[in-house]
Protein backbone atom coordinates (compact mmCIF):
# COMPACT_ATOMS: atom_id res chain seq x y z
CA UNK A 1 0.00 0.00 0.00
CA UNK A 2 2.80 2.71 0.95
CA UNK A 3 4.70 1.70 -1.67
CA UNK A 4 1.44 1.85 -4.24
CA UNK A 5 1.23 5.57 -3.03
CA UNK A 6 4.82 6.41 -3.39
CA UNK A 7 4.91 5.36 -6.50
CA UNK A 8 1.64 7.62 -7.42
CA UNK A 9 3.81 10.88 -6.05
CA UNK A 10 6.63 10.30 -8.25
CA UNK A 11 4.59 9.86 -11.43
CA UNK A 12 3.17 13.26 -10.42
CA UNK A 13 6.28 14.47 -9.87
CA UNK A 14 7.92 12.99 -12.97
CA UNK A 15 5.26 13.19 -15.69
CA UNK A 16 5.13 17.11 -15.95
CA UNK A 17 9.20 17.56 -15.77
CA UNK A 18 9.23 14.89 -18.63
CA UNK A 19 6.03 16.72 -20.17
CA UNK A 20 7.80 19.76 -20.24
CA UNK A 21 11.43 18.65 -21.37
CA UNK A 22 9.80 16.77 -24.35
CA UNK A 23 7.69 20.03 -25.59
CA UNK A 24 10.86 21.84 -25.42
CA UNK A 25 12.85 19.32 -27.36
CA UNK A 26 9.96 19.29 -30.27
CA UNK A 27 9.69 23.14 -30.06
CA UNK A 28 13.17 23.77 -30.77
CA UNK A 29 14.02 22.03 -34.08
CA UNK A 30 10.84 24.09 -35.35
CA UNK A 31 12.61 27.52 -33.84
CA UNK A 32 15.70 26.38 -35.72
CA UNK A 33 13.32 25.87 -38.36
CA UNK A 34 12.35 29.49 -38.29
CA UNK A 35 15.84 30.50 -37.94
CA UNK A 36 17.14 28.76 -40.83
CA UNK A 37 16.72 29.74 -44.12
CA UNK A 38 18.50 27.97 -46.92
CA UNK A 39 19.90 30.05 -49.56
CA UNK A 40 19.99 29.73 -53.57
CA UNK A 41 21.75 31.12 -56.33
CA UNK A 42 19.76 31.45 -59.84
CA UNK A 43 22.38 30.03 -62.54
CA UNK A 44 21.38 32.23 -65.02
CA UNK A 45 22.13 35.69 -63.28
CA UNK A 46 25.47 35.87 -64.29
CA UNK A 47 25.62 39.66 -65.44
CA UNK A 48 27.80 42.59 -64.33
CA UNK A 49 24.70 44.08 -62.32
CA UNK A 50 24.09 40.87 -60.33
CA UNK A 51 24.52 42.80 -56.97
CA UNK A 52 20.97 44.68 -58.03
CA UNK A 53 19.03 41.12 -58.78
CA UNK A 54 21.14 39.11 -56.76
CA UNK A 55 18.19 36.65 -54.84
CA UNK A 56 20.10 35.38 -52.38
CA UNK A 57 18.67 33.93 -49.50
CA UNK A 58 21.68 33.92 -46.34
CA UNK A 59 21.34 31.83 -43.43
CA UNK A 60 20.21 34.03 -40.73
CA UNK A 61 22.72 31.79 -38.34
CA UNK A 62 25.36 32.52 -40.67
CA UNK A 63 24.77 36.34 -41.47
CA UNK A 64 23.94 39.30 -39.33
CA UNK A 65 21.05 40.59 -42.20
CA UNK A 66 18.21 39.49 -43.89
CA UNK A 67 18.74 38.56 -47.15
CA UNK A 68 16.61 41.52 -47.91
CA UNK A 69 18.81 43.76 -45.32
CA UNK A 70 22.30 42.22 -47.64
CA UNK A 71 20.49 43.32 -50.61
CA UNK A 72 20.07 46.80 -49.58
CA UNK A 73 23.76 46.68 -48.34
CA UNK A 74 24.81 45.56 -51.69
CA UNK A 75 23.15 48.40 -52.90
CA UNK A 76 24.98 50.81 -50.27
CA UNK A 77 21.63 52.18 -49.11
CA UNK A 78 22.36 51.37 -45.16
CA UNK A 79 25.93 51.79 -45.57
CA UNK A 80 25.66 53.53 -42.27
CA UNK A 81 28.84 55.84 -42.10
CA UNK A 82 29.93 54.59 -45.10
CA UNK A 83 32.69 52.22 -44.19
CA UNK A 84 33.17 48.41 -43.72
CA UNK A 85 34.96 46.32 -41.94
CA UNK A 86 34.02 42.72 -43.57
CA UNK A 87 33.41 41.49 -46.57
CA UNK A 88 31.88 38.28 -48.01
CA UNK A 89 32.39 36.69 -51.13
CA UNK A 90 29.87 34.99 -52.26
CA UNK A 91 30.56 31.45 -54.60
CA UNK A 92 29.08 28.93 -56.88
CA UNK A 93 30.48 25.36 -55.76
CA UNK A 94 33.10 24.49 -58.66
CA UNK A 95 31.20 20.76 -58.53
CA UNK A 96 27.94 21.52 -57.67
CA UNK A 97 26.36 24.98 -59.62
CA UNK A 98 23.34 25.08 -57.35
CA UNK A 99 25.19 24.98 -54.35
CA UNK A 100 26.71 28.77 -53.19
CA UNK A 101 29.06 28.77 -50.63
CA UNK A 102 30.01 32.33 -49.01
CA UNK A 103 33.42 32.98 -47.75
CA UNK A 104 34.44 36.20 -45.77
CA UNK A 105 37.17 37.89 -44.08
CA UNK A 106 37.78 40.70 -42.03
CA UNK A 107 39.94 43.52 -43.13
CA UNK A 108 41.95 44.13 -40.02
CA UNK A 109 40.19 47.08 -39.40
CA UNK A 110 41.68 48.73 -42.86
CA UNK A 111 38.87 51.10 -44.35
CA UNK A 112 37.78 49.31 -47.37
CA UNK A 113 36.16 51.21 -50.30
CA UNK A 114 32.83 50.51 -50.96
CA UNK A 115 33.29 48.75 -54.25
CA UNK A 116 30.75 49.48 -57.27
CA UNK A 117 31.50 47.49 -59.75
CA UNK A 118 33.13 43.54 -60.26
CA UNK A 119 36.28 45.88 -60.96
CA UNK A 120 36.41 46.99 -57.77
CA UNK A 121 35.75 43.92 -56.27
CA UNK A 122 38.75 42.40 -58.05
CA UNK A 123 40.99 44.94 -57.21
CA UNK A 124 40.16 44.46 -54.09
CA UNK A 125 41.00 41.01 -54.15
CA UNK A 126 43.57 41.80 -55.59
CA UNK A 127 44.99 43.57 -53.11
CA UNK A 128 45.57 41.11 -50.84
CA UNK A 129 45.22 38.15 -52.66
CA UNK A 130 47.24 35.92 -50.53
CA UNK A 131 44.99 36.75 -47.39
CA UNK A 132 42.42 35.34 -49.73
CA UNK A 133 44.30 32.77 -51.25
CA UNK A 134 45.73 31.35 -48.28
CA UNK A 135 41.78 30.27 -47.34
CA UNK A 136 40.64 29.56 -49.96
CA UNK A 137 41.61 26.76 -52.68
CA UNK A 138 39.67 27.77 -56.12
CA UNK A 139 40.00 30.29 -58.40
CA UNK A 140 39.05 33.69 -56.78
CA UNK A 141 37.18 35.67 -59.69
CA UNK A 142 35.28 32.49 -61.63
CA UNK A 143 31.92 31.78 -60.52
CA UNK A 144 32.06 35.24 -58.78
CA UNK A 145 28.22 36.10 -57.93
CA UNK A 146 28.12 38.48 -55.44
CA UNK A 147 30.05 40.34 -52.64
CA UNK A 148 28.16 40.97 -49.50
CA UNK A 149 30.12 43.33 -47.35
CA UNK A 150 28.86 43.41 -43.51
CA UNK A 151 28.75 47.13 -41.62
CA UNK A 152 30.21 46.13 -38.11
CA UNK A 153 29.49 49.84 -36.96
CA UNK A 154 27.90 50.68 -33.89
CA UNK A 155 24.90 52.17 -35.53
CA UNK A 156 24.72 49.19 -37.85
CA UNK A 157 24.94 46.62 -34.99
CA UNK A 158 22.10 48.12 -33.38
CA UNK A 159 20.04 48.95 -36.32
CA UNK A 160 20.85 44.73 -36.42
CA UNK A 161 19.49 43.86 -33.47
CA UNK A 162 16.77 46.30 -33.52
CA UNK A 163 15.67 44.78 -37.38
CA UNK A 164 16.78 41.10 -37.21
CA UNK A 165 17.83 39.45 -33.97
CA UNK A 166 15.04 41.07 -31.45
CA UNK A 167 12.45 40.02 -33.79
CA UNK A 168 14.20 36.75 -33.88
CA UNK A 169 14.63 36.48 -30.36
CA UNK A 170 11.31 36.77 -29.53
CA UNK A 171 9.70 34.64 -31.95
CA UNK A 172 12.01 32.27 -30.70
CA UNK A 173 11.00 32.37 -27.31
CA UNK A 174 7.47 32.92 -27.76
CA UNK A 175 7.15 29.92 -30.37
CA UNK A 176 9.11 27.48 -27.53
CA UNK A 177 6.77 28.89 -24.38
CA UNK A 178 4.18 28.50 -26.43
CA UNK A 179 4.73 24.93 -27.68
CA UNK A 180 5.64 24.14 -24.04
CA UNK A 181 2.03 25.47 -23.02
CA UNK A 182 -0.01 23.44 -25.81
CA UNK A 183 2.17 20.48 -25.29
CA UNK A 184 1.85 20.36 -21.53
CA UNK A 185 -1.54 21.06 -21.09
CA UNK A 186 -2.21 18.33 -23.67
CA UNK A 187 0.25 16.26 -21.75
CA UNK A 188 -1.24 17.08 -18.28
CA UNK A 189 -4.86 16.40 -19.66
CA UNK A 190 -4.34 13.12 -21.49
CA UNK A 191 -1.95 12.56 -18.36
CA UNK A 192 -5.48 13.35 -16.12
CA UNK A 193 -7.33 11.08 -17.79
CA UNK A 194 -5.18 7.92 -17.42
CA UNK A 195 -4.93 8.54 -13.85
CA UNK A 196 -8.42 8.51 -13.15
CA UNK A 197 -8.93 5.68 -15.20
CA UNK A 198 -5.71 4.19 -13.36
CA UNK A 199 -7.74 5.09 -10.13
CA UNK A 200 -11.24 4.09 -10.90
CA UNK A 201 -9.43 0.67 -11.96
CA UNK A 202 -7.39 0.82 -8.66
CA UNK A 203 -10.62 1.25 -6.82
CA UNK A 204 -12.69 -1.40 -8.05
CA UNK A 205 -9.73 -3.90 -7.73
CA UNK A 206 -9.99 -3.04 -3.68
CA UNK A 207 -13.77 -3.56 -4.21
CA UNK A 208 -13.21 -6.74 -5.37
CA UNK A 209 -10.65 -7.74 -3.02
CA UNK A 210 -12.64 -6.58 -0.20
CA UNK A 211 -15.58 -8.84 -1.53
CA UNK A 212 -13.12 -11.56 -1.72
CA UNK A 213 -11.81 -10.96 1.85
CA UNK A 214 -15.38 -10.87 3.07
CA UNK A 215 -15.22 -14.51 1.60
CA UNK A 216 -12.24 -15.15 2.29
CA UNK A 217 -13.02 -14.59 6.31
CA UNK A 218 -16.45 -16.91 6.13
CA UNK A 219 -14.26 -19.58 4.61
CA UNK A 220 -11.63 -19.08 7.59
CA UNK A 221 -14.30 -18.76 10.01
CA UNK A 222 -15.86 -22.13 8.65
CA UNK A 223 -12.42 -23.55 9.19
CA UNK A 224 -11.59 -22.68 12.11
CA UNK A 225 -15.25 -23.55 13.65
CA UNK A 226 -14.97 -27.33 11.91
CA UNK A 227 -11.84 -28.09 14.16
CA UNK A 228 -13.45 -28.73 17.51
CA UNK A 229 -16.22 -31.28 16.33
CA UNK A 230 -13.37 -32.79 14.13
CA UNK A 231 -10.97 -33.39 16.96
CA UNK A 232 -13.88 -34.23 18.78
CA UNK A 233 -14.21 -36.73 16.41
CA UNK A 234 -11.18 -38.17 16.60
CA UNK A 235 -11.08 -38.39 20.43
CA UNK A 236 -14.44 -40.48 20.28
CA UNK A 237 -12.88 -42.81 17.25
CA UNK A 238 -9.78 -43.29 19.75
CA UNK A 239 -12.57 -44.01 22.31
CA UNK A 240 -14.18 -46.51 20.08
CA UNK A 241 -10.70 -48.68 19.06
CA UNK A 242 -10.05 -48.76 22.80
CA UNK A 243 -13.10 -49.77 24.01
CA UNK A 244 -14.81 -52.01 21.28
CA UNK A 245 -16.02 -54.35 23.45
CA UNK A 246 -18.10 -52.10 25.65
CA UNK A 247 -21.32 -51.78 23.89
CA UNK A 248 -22.03 -49.03 26.07
CA UNK A 249 -19.18 -47.05 25.40
CA UNK A 250 -19.33 -47.76 21.82
CA UNK A 251 -22.80 -46.69 21.54
CA UNK A 252 -22.27 -43.30 23.24
CA UNK A 253 -19.44 -42.93 20.99
CA UNK A 254 -21.37 -43.03 17.76
CA UNK A 255 -24.13 -40.98 19.08
CA UNK A 256 -21.25 -38.43 19.42
CA UNK A 257 -19.52 -39.20 16.38
CA UNK A 258 -23.73 -38.71 15.00
CA UNK A 259 -23.77 -34.98 17.19
CA UNK A 260 -20.61 -33.88 15.47
CA UNK A 261 -21.00 -35.09 11.98
CA UNK A 262 -24.07 -33.40 12.09
CA UNK A 263 -22.65 -29.46 13.54
CA UNK A 264 -19.80 -30.19 10.79
CA UNK A 265 -23.46 -30.43 8.41
CA UNK A 266 -24.72 -27.36 9.56
CA UNK A 267 -21.32 -25.40 9.75
CA UNK A 268 -21.10 -26.25 5.70
CA UNK A 269 -24.50 -25.71 5.37
CA UNK A 270 -23.99 -22.16 6.97
CA UNK A 271 -21.23 -21.08 5.12
CA UNK A 272 -22.68 -22.17 2.01
CA UNK A 273 -25.68 -19.92 2.57
CA UNK A 274 -23.52 -17.26 3.97
CA UNK A 275 -21.99 -17.23 0.57
CA UNK A 276 -25.39 -17.29 -1.44
CA UNK A 277 -26.76 -14.71 0.07
CA UNK A 278 -24.57 -12.35 -1.27
CA UNK A 279 -25.50 -12.80 -4.80
CA UNK A 280 -28.84 -14.70 -4.61
CA UNK A 281 -32.01 -12.88 -4.17
CA UNK A 282 -35.72 -14.40 -4.27
CA UNK A 283 -38.19 -12.33 -6.57
CA UNK A 284 -41.73 -13.84 -7.75
CA UNK A 285 -40.65 -15.33 -11.50
CA UNK A 286 -43.72 -16.10 -13.88
CA UNK A 287 -42.74 -19.58 -15.78
CA UNK A 288 -43.79 -18.69 -19.42
CA UNK A 289 -42.39 -15.33 -18.99
CA UNK A 290 -39.06 -17.11 -18.06
CA UNK A 291 -39.36 -19.49 -20.63
CA UNK A 292 -39.99 -16.78 -23.50
CA UNK A 293 -37.34 -14.99 -22.34
CA UNK A 294 -34.98 -18.34 -22.26
CA UNK A 295 -36.15 -18.91 -26.19
CA UNK A 296 -34.97 -15.45 -26.98
CA UNK A 297 -31.63 -15.83 -25.35
CA UNK A 298 -31.20 -19.42 -27.35
CA UNK A 299 -32.79 -18.76 -30.00
CA UNK A 300 -29.73 -18.67 -32.22
CA UNK A 301 -28.44 -21.66 -30.73
CA UNK A 302 -31.24 -23.31 -31.48
CA UNK A 303 -31.70 -22.15 -35.12
CA UNK A 304 -28.15 -23.64 -35.74
CA UNK A 305 -28.43 -27.21 -34.23
CA UNK A 306 -31.76 -26.94 -36.06
CA UNK A 307 -33.83 -28.00 -32.51
CA UNK A 308 -37.08 -27.07 -32.17
CA UNK A 309 -38.16 -25.71 -29.08
CA UNK A 310 -41.99 -26.37 -27.89
CA UNK A 311 -43.82 -24.52 -25.09
CA UNK A 312 -47.15 -26.16 -23.39
CA UNK A 313 -48.86 -24.61 -20.46
CA UNK A 314 -50.37 -27.47 -18.27
CA UNK A 315 -51.36 -24.64 -15.48
CA UNK A 316 -51.54 -20.78 -16.61
CA UNK A 317 -49.89 -18.25 -14.72
CA UNK A 318 -47.40 -20.30 -12.43
CA UNK A 319 -45.28 -17.54 -10.34
CA UNK A 320 -42.75 -19.14 -8.37
CA UNK A 321 -39.75 -17.97 -6.01
CA UNK A 322 -36.95 -17.74 -6.78
CA UNK A 323 -33.64 -15.58 -8.19
CA UNK A 324 -34.40 -14.93 -11.88
CA UNK A 325 -30.68 -14.83 -13.02
CA UNK A 326 -30.21 -18.06 -11.49
CA UNK A 327 -33.26 -20.07 -12.80
CA UNK A 328 -32.39 -18.85 -16.39
CA UNK A 329 -28.95 -20.02 -15.84
CA UNK A 330 -30.27 -23.48 -15.18
CA UNK A 331 -32.69 -23.74 -17.87
CA UNK A 332 -29.63 -22.71 -20.38
CA UNK A 333 -27.83 -25.44 -18.62
CA UNK A 334 -30.87 -28.24 -19.00
CA UNK A 335 -31.51 -27.62 -22.80
CA UNK A 336 -27.73 -27.18 -23.82
CA UNK A 337 -27.31 -30.79 -22.20
CA UNK A 338 -30.97 -31.61 -24.03
CA UNK A 339 -29.24 -30.34 -27.36
CA UNK A 340 -25.77 -31.57 -26.93
CA UNK A 341 -27.79 -34.82 -26.19
CA UNK A 342 -29.75 -35.68 -29.50
CA UNK A 343 -27.33 -33.62 -31.65
CA UNK A 344 -28.26 -31.87 -34.77
CA UNK A 345 -31.99 -31.59 -35.24
CA UNK A 346 -35.07 -32.98 -32.46
CA UNK A 347 -37.59 -31.57 -30.25
CA UNK A 348 -37.17 -29.84 -26.66
CA UNK A 349 -40.77 -29.78 -25.38
CA UNK A 350 -41.11 -27.54 -22.19
CA UNK A 351 -43.80 -27.97 -19.89
CA UNK A 352 -45.19 -25.43 -17.43
CA UNK A 353 -47.31 -26.70 -14.89
CA UNK A 354 -48.90 -26.47 -11.09
CA UNK A 355 -48.32 -29.08 -8.24
CA UNK A 356 -48.82 -28.98 -4.84
CA UNK A 357 -47.35 -25.65 -3.40
CA UNK A 358 -44.92 -25.79 -6.27
CA UNK A 359 -44.30 -24.52 -9.48
CA UNK A 360 -42.56 -27.19 -12.52
CA UNK A 361 -41.22 -26.65 -15.74
CA UNK A 362 -40.23 -29.73 -17.92
CA UNK A 363 -37.83 -30.00 -20.41
CA UNK A 364 -38.21 -33.46 -22.21
CA UNK A 365 -36.17 -34.27 -24.99
CA UNK A 366 -35.84 -36.48 -27.99
CA UNK A 367 -32.18 -37.97 -27.59
CA UNK A 368 -31.15 -41.18 -26.62
CA UNK A 369 -32.30 -41.14 -22.95
CA UNK A 370 -30.20 -41.63 -19.90
CA UNK A 371 -29.00 -45.24 -18.82
CA UNK A 372 -30.89 -46.46 -15.70
CA UNK A 373 -27.43 -46.77 -13.75
CA UNK A 374 -26.48 -43.09 -14.67
CA UNK A 375 -29.79 -41.00 -13.39
CA UNK A 376 -28.77 -42.11 -10.04
CA UNK A 377 -25.97 -40.46 -9.46
CA UNK A 378 -26.64 -37.79 -12.22
CA UNK A 379 -26.86 -35.04 -10.48
CA UNK A 380 -24.04 -35.54 -8.13
CA UNK A 381 -20.76 -33.44 -9.67
CA UNK A 382 -18.38 -34.88 -11.62
CA UNK A 383 -20.92 -37.15 -13.02
CA UNK A 384 -21.06 -37.30 -16.87
CA UNK A 385 -21.69 -39.65 -19.74
CA UNK A 386 -20.39 -36.44 -22.49
CA UNK A 387 -17.20 -36.38 -23.42
CA UNK A 388 -16.73 -32.97 -22.39
CA UNK A 389 -17.72 -31.12 -19.95
CA UNK A 390 -17.18 -31.39 -16.31
CA UNK A 391 -20.21 -32.98 -15.52
CA UNK A 392 -21.05 -30.17 -12.88
CA UNK A 393 -23.69 -28.65 -14.45
CA UNK A 394 -26.52 -30.47 -13.37
CA UNK A 395 -25.30 -30.48 -9.83
CA UNK A 396 -25.67 -26.71 -9.96
CA UNK A 397 -29.42 -27.13 -11.12
CA UNK A 398 -29.68 -29.10 -8.15
CA UNK A 399 -27.94 -27.22 -5.95
CA UNK A 400 -30.03 -24.02 -7.21
CA UNK A 401 -33.63 -26.02 -6.64
CA UNK A 402 -32.52 -27.18 -3.52
CA UNK A 403 -31.52 -23.48 -2.64
CA UNK A 404 -34.50 -22.42 -3.17
CA UNK A 405 -36.44 -25.35 -1.44
CA UNK A 406 -37.33 -26.62 -4.32
CA UNK A 407 -36.35 -30.15 -6.44
CA UNK A 408 -35.07 -31.44 -9.48
CA UNK A 409 -35.78 -35.07 -10.97
CA UNK A 410 -35.35 -36.73 -14.38
CA UNK A 411 -36.93 -39.53 -15.78
CA UNK A 412 -35.62 -41.41 -19.04
CA UNK A 413 -37.05 -44.49 -20.92
CA UNK A 414 -33.54 -45.37 -22.99
CA UNK A 415 -33.93 -44.54 -26.83
CA UNK A 416 -36.81 -42.54 -26.26
CA UNK A 417 -35.28 -39.63 -24.44
CA UNK A 418 -35.34 -37.68 -21.40
CA UNK A 419 -37.28 -35.32 -18.90
CA UNK A 420 -35.37 -32.80 -16.82
CA UNK A 421 -38.60 -31.50 -14.40
CA UNK A 422 -37.73 -28.60 -12.13
CA UNK A 423 -39.37 -28.37 -8.83
CA UNK A 424 -40.18 -24.53 -7.28
CA UNK A 425 -41.96 -23.49 -4.47
CA UNK A 426 -44.91 -20.95 -5.76
CA UNK A 427 -45.34 -17.70 -4.30
CA UNK A 428 -47.37 -16.87 -1.50
CA UNK A 429 -46.64 -20.64 -0.41
CA UNK A 430 -45.02 -20.56 3.34
CA UNK A 431 -44.05 -17.18 3.24
CA UNK A 432 -45.79 -14.23 1.16
CA UNK A 433 -43.01 -12.95 -0.43
CA UNK A 434 -43.48 -9.23 -2.01
CA UNK A 435 -41.70 -7.47 -4.51
CA UNK A 436 -38.98 -6.38 -2.48
CA UNK A 437 -36.06 -9.04 -2.48
CA UNK A 438 -35.87 -11.18 0.36
CA UNK A 439 -31.95 -13.05 0.81
CA UNK A 440 -31.97 -16.35 0.71
CA UNK A 441 -29.81 -16.65 4.24
CA UNK A 442 -33.18 -16.06 6.23
CA UNK A 443 -35.51 -18.19 4.51
CA UNK A 444 -32.94 -21.13 4.57
CA UNK A 445 -31.79 -20.59 8.32
CA UNK A 446 -35.61 -20.29 9.02
CA UNK A 447 -35.92 -23.91 7.71
CA UNK A 448 -32.72 -25.43 8.92
CA UNK A 449 -34.15 -24.04 12.32
CA UNK A 450 -37.47 -25.99 12.33
CA UNK A 451 -35.62 -29.22 10.71
CA UNK A 452 -32.56 -29.24 13.36
CA UNK A 453 -34.88 -28.51 16.35
CA UNK A 454 -35.92 -32.14 16.07
CA UNK A 455 -32.66 -33.79 15.98
CA UNK A 456 -31.22 -32.18 19.27
CA UNK A 457 -27.01 -32.57 19.15
CA UNK A 458 -26.84 -35.51 22.38
CA UNK B 1 -9.17 -41.97 40.70
CA UNK B 2 -8.38 -40.26 44.76
CA UNK B 3 -8.47 -36.53 44.91
CA UNK B 4 -5.24 -36.36 46.35
CA UNK B 5 -3.90 -37.61 42.46
CA UNK B 6 -2.49 -34.60 40.56
CA UNK B 7 -4.45 -33.17 37.91
CA UNK B 8 -5.02 -32.04 34.67
CA UNK B 9 -7.05 -28.85 33.85
CA UNK B 10 -8.83 -28.63 30.54
CA UNK B 11 -9.86 -24.50 29.85
CA UNK B 12 -11.89 -25.39 26.61
CA UNK B 13 -15.53 -23.87 26.00
CA UNK B 14 -16.34 -25.94 23.55
CA UNK B 15 -18.72 -28.32 25.62
CA UNK B 16 -18.41 -31.16 23.10
CA UNK B 17 -14.87 -31.46 23.13
CA UNK B 18 -14.37 -30.53 26.64
CA UNK B 19 -16.13 -34.08 27.44
CA UNK B 20 -14.60 -35.79 24.76
CA UNK B 21 -11.15 -34.46 26.11
CA UNK B 22 -12.01 -35.55 29.56
CA UNK B 23 -13.10 -38.84 29.09
CA UNK B 24 -10.32 -39.38 26.77
CA UNK B 25 -7.77 -38.26 29.67
CA UNK B 26 -9.87 -40.09 32.66
CA UNK B 27 -9.84 -43.21 29.91
CA UNK B 28 -5.84 -42.55 30.53
CA UNK B 29 -6.16 -42.27 34.27
CA UNK B 30 -5.82 -38.78 34.81
CA UNK B 31 -7.88 -36.51 36.65
CA UNK B 32 -9.53 -33.43 34.85
CA UNK B 33 -10.82 -30.24 36.26
CA UNK B 34 -12.23 -28.13 33.54
CA UNK B 35 -13.16 -24.82 32.75
CA UNK B 36 -14.62 -22.88 29.88
CA UNK B 37 -13.32 -19.65 30.35
CA UNK B 38 -10.06 -18.03 31.04
CA UNK B 39 -11.43 -16.46 34.09
CA UNK B 40 -12.06 -19.98 35.59
CA UNK B 41 -9.29 -21.20 34.16
CA UNK B 42 -7.00 -18.77 36.29
CA UNK B 43 -8.75 -20.01 39.46
CA UNK B 44 -8.31 -23.39 39.30
CA UNK B 45 -4.89 -22.90 38.62
CA UNK B 46 -4.55 -20.31 42.25
CA UNK B 47 -6.92 -23.06 43.81
CA UNK B 48 -6.14 -26.59 42.87
CA UNK B 49 -2.74 -26.08 41.08
CA UNK B 50 -2.52 -28.70 38.56
CA UNK B 51 0.72 -29.61 37.15
CA UNK B 52 -0.66 -29.58 33.31
CA UNK B 53 -3.45 -27.10 31.84
CA UNK B 54 -4.44 -28.07 28.37
CA UNK B 55 -5.24 -24.38 26.82
CA UNK B 56 -7.65 -23.16 24.13
CA UNK B 57 -6.55 -20.13 22.83
CA UNK B 58 -9.93 -19.09 21.60
CA UNK B 59 -11.97 -18.36 24.62
CA UNK B 60 -15.12 -16.05 25.27
CA UNK B 61 -13.53 -13.44 27.76
CA UNK B 62 -10.65 -13.08 25.95
CA UNK B 63 -7.58 -14.86 24.25
CA UNK B 64 -6.06 -17.96 26.16
CA UNK B 65 -2.84 -16.42 25.69
CA UNK B 66 -3.30 -13.81 28.00
CA UNK B 67 -3.56 -17.16 30.88
CA UNK B 68 -0.56 -18.09 29.46
CA UNK B 69 0.95 -15.41 30.35
CA UNK B 70 -0.10 -15.53 33.76
CA UNK B 71 1.16 -18.85 34.65
CA UNK B 72 4.49 -17.87 32.64
CA UNK B 73 5.19 -15.53 34.98
CA UNK B 74 3.73 -17.70 38.46
CA UNK B 75 6.75 -19.74 37.55
CA UNK B 76 5.33 -22.01 39.54
CA UNK B 77 6.81 -25.19 37.05
CA UNK B 78 3.20 -25.78 35.73
CA UNK B 79 3.07 -27.02 32.23
CA UNK B 80 1.01 -25.79 29.66
CA UNK B 81 -0.38 -27.49 26.29
CA UNK B 82 -2.00 -24.98 24.42
CA UNK B 83 -4.41 -26.68 21.43
CA UNK B 84 -5.53 -24.26 18.90
CA UNK B 85 -7.75 -24.13 15.83
CA UNK B 86 -5.57 -21.17 14.17
CA UNK B 87 -2.75 -22.82 12.06
CA UNK B 88 -0.69 -20.04 12.79
CA UNK B 89 3.01 -20.49 13.98
CA UNK B 90 3.55 -16.75 14.71
CA UNK B 91 1.36 -16.19 17.83
CA UNK B 92 3.78 -18.84 19.23
CA UNK B 93 5.04 -16.55 21.77
CA UNK B 94 9.02 -16.94 22.33
CA UNK B 95 11.05 -17.86 25.21
CA UNK B 96 7.86 -19.83 26.93
CA UNK B 97 9.70 -23.05 26.36
CA UNK B 98 10.23 -24.20 30.03
CA UNK B 99 6.39 -24.08 30.43
CA UNK B 100 5.22 -25.10 26.82
CA UNK B 101 4.80 -28.69 26.69
CA UNK B 102 3.22 -28.28 23.42
CA UNK B 103 1.86 -26.01 20.75
CA UNK B 104 -1.23 -28.38 19.00
CA UNK B 105 -3.33 -27.22 16.14
CA UNK B 106 -6.72 -29.16 16.28
CA UNK B 107 -8.16 -31.50 15.40
CA UNK B 108 -5.40 -32.87 17.89
CA UNK B 109 -4.46 -36.21 17.35
CA UNK B 110 -4.81 -38.13 20.15
CA UNK B 111 -1.86 -39.85 20.54
CA UNK B 112 0.06 -36.98 20.27
CA UNK B 113 -1.54 -35.13 22.69
CA UNK B 114 -1.19 -38.91 25.34
CA UNK B 115 2.42 -38.83 24.20
CA UNK B 116 3.17 -34.82 25.73
CA UNK B 117 0.95 -35.62 28.28
CA UNK B 118 2.52 -38.91 29.72
CA UNK B 119 5.78 -37.01 29.00
CA UNK B 120 4.66 -34.01 31.41
CA UNK B 121 3.06 -36.05 34.56
CA UNK B 122 5.59 -38.86 34.63
CA UNK B 123 3.75 -41.32 31.74
CA UNK B 124 3.35 -45.06 33.57
CA UNK B 125 4.20 -43.92 36.98
CA UNK B 126 0.93 -42.19 37.15
CA UNK B 127 -1.69 -44.48 38.53
CA UNK B 128 -4.05 -45.34 36.10
CA UNK B 129 -7.72 -47.04 36.51
CA UNK B 130 -6.62 -50.49 35.14
CA UNK B 131 -10.55 -51.32 34.62
CA UNK B 132 -10.78 -48.20 32.32
CA UNK B 133 -8.42 -49.70 30.48
CA UNK B 134 -10.26 -53.07 29.65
Amino acid sequence: MAGGLRSISMRRWVAPVVLVALAALLTMPWSFWVMTASYEVNESEKSEALAERLRIQLSSTWWWESPQQVLNLMRGELMGDGTVQAVAFLYVHPNEPSKADAYGFVTRNDQVPYPRSMNDISRLINADPNSYRKWYSWPVTKDLRGVVYMDLSRPALRRHFRTTYWPLLQKVVTLTAVGILVISAVGMFVYNLWGREAMQRERAEMEQQGMLAERGLAAAVLAHEIRNPLAALRFQLHSLRRNANDAERVAGAADTIDAELLRIQRLLQEYLVHEKAQTMQVEPVELLDATRRLQTVMSELLQESGTRMIVETAASHVVVACDPHGLRQVLMNLVLNAQQAMGRGGTITVTIGREEGVGTIALADTGPGIPAEMRDRLFKPFATSKKEGSGIGLALVKRFADNFGGGVSVESVEGQGATFTLRLPLVGVGEAITGKALTVSQDAAANRQETDAGIAPR
Amino acid sequence: MTETMEAILLVEDDLSLRECLCQFLSDHGYRTITAETARQGWELVREQRPVLCLLDLNLPDGSGLGLLRKIVAEKSGMRVVVMTAFDVKHLRPAGMERVLAGWMTKPVNPMDLLAVVEDVMGGEARPKGSGVRG
